[in-house]
């Protein structure tokens, strides 16, 4: 039909024929619309499936047509103009559409399966190799590969695990994309989860002891922090330290003696106190600004000593500096270092009369290479060398220049989310010292082992096995002796847990829920990941931390206020009531598809000028009518609706210019909505007469 | 001196600009039933380093007159009909104020009728070049850049646009297309043109977006390409995404 329609059109031209010739380019990819110019006169025909969007056209020997590309295999199709055949060229395009599947809620640990739709656009097979980037969410296993003929549809399927917090997931195939959002699914909240906690950890080693331990951000009333604490319990000892703002106390009891540590941290200065049962007093105090940080403590009974340490760290025109002095038990030592670009030098003295000198330069990332020396009674030459070789690398060696004594250790590190990798070594005075420690994760859970070697005068060493399945820890050693035999054996675990201390002092926040009628309504609602539901009348009592919360609602419900509807509203934390009206809502996607009409009537107009099919998908905004209130909906865009009837309608730069129908070509105008919905339908363009006139020829001079 | 004096003059410019800009489309249409009436908002903003007092009126427009009386034109939305919150506002350095107006559709009308807002900065106060401030001090010298915005207020209801074209012709190496809306409602199409030559396209491109007022004449300007000696068609297409017209010329270039 189009053929006949084309050849009809084309015939309006027929002239005395003669030989013509492209102008133009013969190619295209399919859906372009493509100005073809030949030079010289004749009759045009149209290969079957090419749409005339303007009709061949005579002027001063030159004929002009418009034809917008088919959606047609890559290939050669013959054009005729006179008696002359000239081959179009259809390039082979790679082109998908991908339908976004709807919001994934998903709890830690939960796993679900989600399908994205995809439709071949191009014209070519189209391979199933989409590049998936999960974010906040787990992507396990998928499923769906193989290729799609051209215009067909098929799916990719995901099979993705929860990690308790939200995240998205983005698909891209071919020139195409689509983000699909990954919500946590809300949970009842658990025990004390409204009180402060202690971060805390039991610990039981065998042989040894049993102790807890934790520590604790204490909340205070309107959101402030009261101070924080630190303790540990033991059968043998008990210990507490909290602190508060610039205060800090802290009190050890043993079985045979008690200490209080008093602390004055205002900043920059700081003064620190210390005495026990047994009569040992210490006090000191400290001074830290910018770079500089000076500190001095001193035990004053039951004998009088003294530590000191002063720092001073800085950059001058480019030249980092750093001085460190220091005075502990009788010696003195002063560190000086200096570093410019990829060169830092650093060297030492202290008062015993050793002091030493070394160099280092970095000559990339992980490469670096050092020389230097020390002297402490005799001449040592050091080096080291770091190379990024299976993670990081470093090599330290020492050289006794009169004892022709020598110490290399090398120390070797590779880390990824799912693995870590650690060996030590150290070679020297006929000792050789080995360590190896490598962790695994499996399924969130962390394996691993350790081993550590030492050669002396024998073989001597241990092995350990560790798990660590949160909020479990087990590990287990074996000591070995001489020649590799266990001689001892140890284990220990821990268990990590929240201790409930007291009820925050949060304000209470009641909610009221209501239908459009101002009926009470029980139903469930989330806090963040937390999950409520209301009384039967209506009423929920939340306490919250202070700052702003998240509520969402379920069931099928959605919060009715001034902006329309939405399934969350952003809350203070405060005393009060706040009333929530909800109705019936759904999620409406509305998957909009060009298509071009059946029959393209000469002398006509389709849609707007200069817009590609594309393009007008992307501007195309439609409105809803639902229960009296109007809606806007972008294709491609969940959007929340009231659920019941609809009443669609193209409005915006595309209203009167094209029409929305269902892919069947029947006019679209309404719509029933009781569940989440992806509603698929055409936009065509309209057509609409183009008035021509002509005016009289016109003269101009020449350039 | 000469230089120095011109040098004077261009420093004086920034410091006493009146900067204002219109954010709001110059065009401002609505599609009202007789008797509706609607508020409306433009938006300002004061680009200069001075505050500035704006001052809104309101005007008739037409083509070939410009700027007149309010009731003087015939499809004149006409006083009452069109009205304004505020007739100065004052803007700070870097503030945004959206000035208010109301529309209220005449009773009984179709097509389109429309009215213009004026806005121009309130003319400085103090001394003047003849001297007539305060006693004992000098007359203040400078440029002062004004700008002016018209913005044409269409309120419409029914009614077609009838774009007839009158001719053409070349004006200073453009061309000048001669049209008329005879229709009773305004027309803003998006406007292209092609040149076609011997050899095939030569020229095309896009014009921008032009208003055809109901009963007033329009003139489409087309800047030429240099065109070899010879026949060219020219083709201008002109459409609103509802009524769609193509008008073709010849063109001899000698």
């Amino acid at each position: 039909m189009r053929y006949a329609r084309a050849l009809m059109f084309a015939s309006l031209l027929f002239l005395a024929a003669v030989r013509a010739k492209p102008l133009v380019p013969m190619e295209g990819y399919p859906g372009e619309a493509k100005l073809l110019i030949f030079q010289g006169r004749g009759e045009v025909e149209v290969p079957e499936g090419f749409a005339l969007l303007l009709p061949p056209e005579e002027v001063n020997g030159v004929v002009s047509l418009v034809v917008q590309v088919p959606n047609l295999p890559p290939g050669e199709y013959p054009f005729r103009v006179g008696e002359s055949w000239y081959s179009f060229r259809i390039l082979p395009m790679a082109r998908a559409y991908l339908a976004p599947p709807p919001p994934v809620e998903l709890g830690a640990g939960e796993e679900t399966w989600v399908e994205v739709g995809v439709q071949n656009l191009g014209n070519i097979p189209l391979a199933l190799e989409a590049q998936v980037v999960p974010v906040g969410v787990e992507v396990l296993r998928r499923e769906g590969t193989g290729t799609l003929a051209p215009g067909a549809r098929g799916h990719i399927r995901f099979l993705l695990r929860g990690q308790g917090r939200s995240g998205q997931v983005q698909v891209s195939l071919a020139g195409a994309r689509v983000e699909f959002p990954v919500v946590v699914k809300p949970t009842p909240p658990p025990a004390f989860w409204d009180w402060a906690r202690a971060q805390s950890r039991l610990v039981w080693t065998w042989p040894g002891s049993l102790y807890l331990e934790g520590r604790a951000t204490l909340p205070g009333p309107g959101g402030s922090e009261l101070g924080r604490a630190v303790y540990r319990l033991s059968p043998e000892s008990a210990s507490l330290d909290l602190t508060r703002g610039p205060f800090g106390v802290g009190l050890a009891l043993t079985r045979s003696t008690a200490s209080l540590g008093l602390r004055y941290m205002p900043g920059p200065y700081g003064l620190t106190f210390w005495a026990s049962t047994l009569g040992q007093v210490r006090v000191g105090t400290s001074y830290a600004e910018r770079g500089l940080r000076l500190s001095v403590e001193a035990g004053l009974l039951p004998s009088l000593d003294l530590q000191a340490s002063a720092g001073l760290t800085g950059t001058l025109e480019g030249l980092g500096y750093g001085i460190q002095a220091s005075y502990q038990g009788g010696v003195g030592r002063l560190d000086a270092s200096l570093g410019q670009g990829a060169l830092r030098t650093s060297g030492f003295w202290d008062t015993r009369g050793s002091f030493g000198l070394q160099g280092v330069a970095s000559l990339g990332v992980s490469w670096n290479a050092g020389l230097g020396f020390r002297w402490d009674g005799e001449t040592w030459i050091t080096g080291v060398v770091g190379i990024p070789v299976l993670g990081t690398v470093e090599v330290r060696g020492e050289y006794g220049l009169a004892s022709r004594q020598y110490q290399v250790s090398l120390f070797h590190t590779h880390q990824t989310p799912e693995e870590r990798f650690l060996q030590q070594a150290t070679w020297g005075a006929e000792r050789l010292t080995y360590g190896l420690s490598y962790r695994i994760r499996l399924e969130g859970t962390w394996l691993g082992g350790d081993l550590r070697l030492v050669r002396g005068r024998g073989f001597t060493g241990e092995v350990g096995v560790a798990l660590e399945a949160f909020p479990w820890t087990l590990q287990a050693r074996v000591g070995l002796g001489s020649d590799l035999r266990p001689n001892r054996f140890s284990t220990a675990a821990s268990l990590a847990f929240d201790l409930p201390l007291y009820p925050a002092p949060w304000p209470t926040l009641t909610l009221r829920l209501q239908d459009p009628e101002g009926r009470p309504l029980e139903t469930s609602l989330a806090v963040g990941p937390y999950l409520y539901r209301s009384g039967r009348d209506g009423t929920l009592a939340l306490r919250l931390p202070p700052g702003r919360h998240v509520l969402t609602v379920l069931e099928g419900l959605a919060i009715l206020g001034e902006g329309g509807l939405s399934r969350q509203k952003v809350v203070e934390a405060r005393e009060g009531f706040l009333t929530l009206t909800l109705v019936p809502a759904r999620l409406f996607t509305l998957d909009l598809r060009y298509c071009p009409p059946p029959v393209e009537e000469p002398g006509q107009v389709y849609g707007l000028p200069g817009l590609s099919p594309a393009e007008a998908l992307a501007r195309a905004q439609v409105r809803v009518q639902a229960q009296g209130r109007g809606y806007l909906v972008f294709p491609g865009r969940s959007t929340l609706l009231p659920a019941g009837r609809l009443a669609l309608a193209l409005v915006g730069p595309l209203a009167g210019a094209y029409r929305l129908s269902e892919p069947g070509g029947a006019p679209l105008a309404e719509v029933h909505l009781d569940r989440d919905q992806v509603l698929t339908a055409c936009l065509t363009p309209s057509p609409r007469p183009v008035e021509m006139q002509d005016l009289p020829p016109v003269e101009k001079e020449g350039p | 001196m000469r230089r120095s004096v011109l040098w004077l003059l261009l420093s004086l410019v920034p410091a006493l600009a009146q900067g204002f800009l219109l954010e709001s489309d110059l065009v401002q249409a609505f599609e009202l039933a007789p008797g509706e009436e609607v508020r409306a908002v433009l938006r300002l903003r004061n680009t200069g380093s001075e505050p500035v007092a704006v001052d809104l009126s309101l005007a008739d427009y037409r083509e070939e007159q410009g700027f007149l009386p309010l009731g003087e034109a015939p499809r004149s939305l006409g006083p009452g009909h069109l009205t304004l919150e505020d007739n100065r506002v004052v803007l700070r350095p870097g503030e945004v104020q959206e000035v208010g107006f109301r529309v209220r559709a005449p009773e009984g009308y179709s097509g389109t009728r429309y009215a213009a807002i004026l806005l121009a900065p309130a003319p400085p106060r103090g001394p003047t070049l003849e001297g007539q401030g305060v006693r004992g001090t000098s007359p203040q010298v400078g440029l002062r850049v004004v700008q002016r915005y018209g913005v044409l207020v269409l309120v419409s209801h029914g009614g077609e646009p009838q774009v007839v074209f009158r001719g053409a012709r070349v004006v200073e190496g453009r061309l000048v297309l001669e049209a008329v809306n005879q229709g009773d409602r305004h027309y803003r199409p998006q406007v292209r043109y092609q040149v076609v030559g011997p050899m095939g396209v030569v020229a095309s491109g896009e014009l921008g977006s032009f208003l055809f007022l109901p009963g007033e004449p329009k003139r489409v300007i087309l800047s030429l390409p240099s065109l070899a000696p010879g026949e060219y068609q020219v083709v201008v297409f002109l459409d609103d995404g509802i009524k769609a017209y193509a008008v073709r010329t010849r063109l001899n270039v000698r």
